[in-house]
């Protein structure tokens, strides 16, 4: 027992607790997330550009990731696939469950930036690509979002904690 | 990190005005050593070579989307590329003695690329050419 607890390869757990996603920066459109598959995945990474030391330096930000909802009431997302269509998905926060019991972290969407959330407002760059996909097969019906992004790099500089230390602490 | 400061100033009424600095953080930053010279055989069949002028100030520079993804350096940029007077500086002090007086070698269209085809990640590459000789 002991031997697998100490072994993270035989961990079982979903780092992500829920995602919300927000168009237009309108308050009436935020979608959250919560009843995630096992194939919901994130991953971060820089865009570079060549310096002048034989070396690349950071210039911006990318997320690309897979939000795999189990659903089974599709009329509600009506509207979401809608606003997949027509509008730019501006915000997308991240709740980790490192985050999950800490009373004073439940997320205001429209506040000002909190630990466990991509932030807002301040950034130059933040813009999203959603792609919803459907499938109907057992145990469930499931609904997958193809999600790429960018952020400015100043991310790193002003809202290092919000982003990294709650992915991976 | 490569540190740029880059100023413009215009000319009103015959009076210079300079705005305010902006700093840079190029990936790229390398120096141009431009010399000039007269070349030839005199008539005894000497060769010769007189040194015209020489300018150690110039630079290649490539501004990229960690500065110019922020639209206020961005507007910044293409004031400063019709701007009368472009100075640069290597430190934000000191711009009387320490700006270097530059000409931009320019092809008629802002050399602007788009990484990763996102119009916001804009990335900028030109040379700073030294105005006056040394």
């Amino acid at each position: 027992m002991s031997a697998s607890f100490t072994d993270w390869n035989k961990w079982n757990i979903l780092p992500v607790n829920s995602i919300i996603v927000k168009f237009n920066a309108d308050a009436g459109k935020v979608y959250t997330f919560t009843t995630l598959d096992s194939n919901t995945e994130f991953g971060f990474k820089f865009i570079t550009e060549d310096n002048d030391l034989g070396g690349v330096t950071p210039v911006a930000f990318r997320i690309e990731g897979t939000i795999s909802v189990v659903q089974n009431n599709f009329k509600d997302f009506k509207q979401f696939v809608q606003d997949c269509l027509a509008l730019p998905c501006t915000n997308l926060w991240l709740l980790l469950f490192s985050d999950e019991n800490d009373g004073s972290k439940i997320m205001d969407v429209n506040g000002a930036p909190q630990y466990g959330q991509t932030p807002r407002t301040t950034l130059t760059v933040e813009n999203y690509e959603l792609i919803p996909e459907f499938s109907f097969k057992k145990p469930t019906a499931k609904m997958t979002i193809k999600v790429s992004g960018y952020l400015g790099l100043e991310i790193i500089n002003t809202h290092y904690d919000l982003l990294f230390q709650q992915s991976w602490s | 990190m490569n540190k740029l400061y880059l100023r413009y100033g215009n000319y009103s009424s015959g009076t210079l005005t300079y705005e305010a600095a902006v700093e840079f953080a190029p990936p790229v930053l390398i120096p141009i050593k431009i010399f000039k010279r007269i070349s030839g055989v005199d008539l005894r069949e000497i060769n010769f070579s007189h040194l015209k002028s020489a300018r150690t100030k110039s630079y290649e520079v490539v501004l990229s989307a960690n500065d110019l993804s922020v639209t206020s350096k961005f507007d910044f940029i293409e004031n400063f590329y019709k701007a009368d007077v472009i100075q640069y500086n290597l430190v934000n002090t000191d711009w009387d003695t320490l700006g270097v007086t530059c000409s931009i070698e320019d092809s008629g269209m802002l050399p602007i690329e788009y990484i990763n085809n996102h119009k916001l990640l804009r990335r900028l590459k030109f040379n700073l050419i030294q105005k006056y000789p040394d």
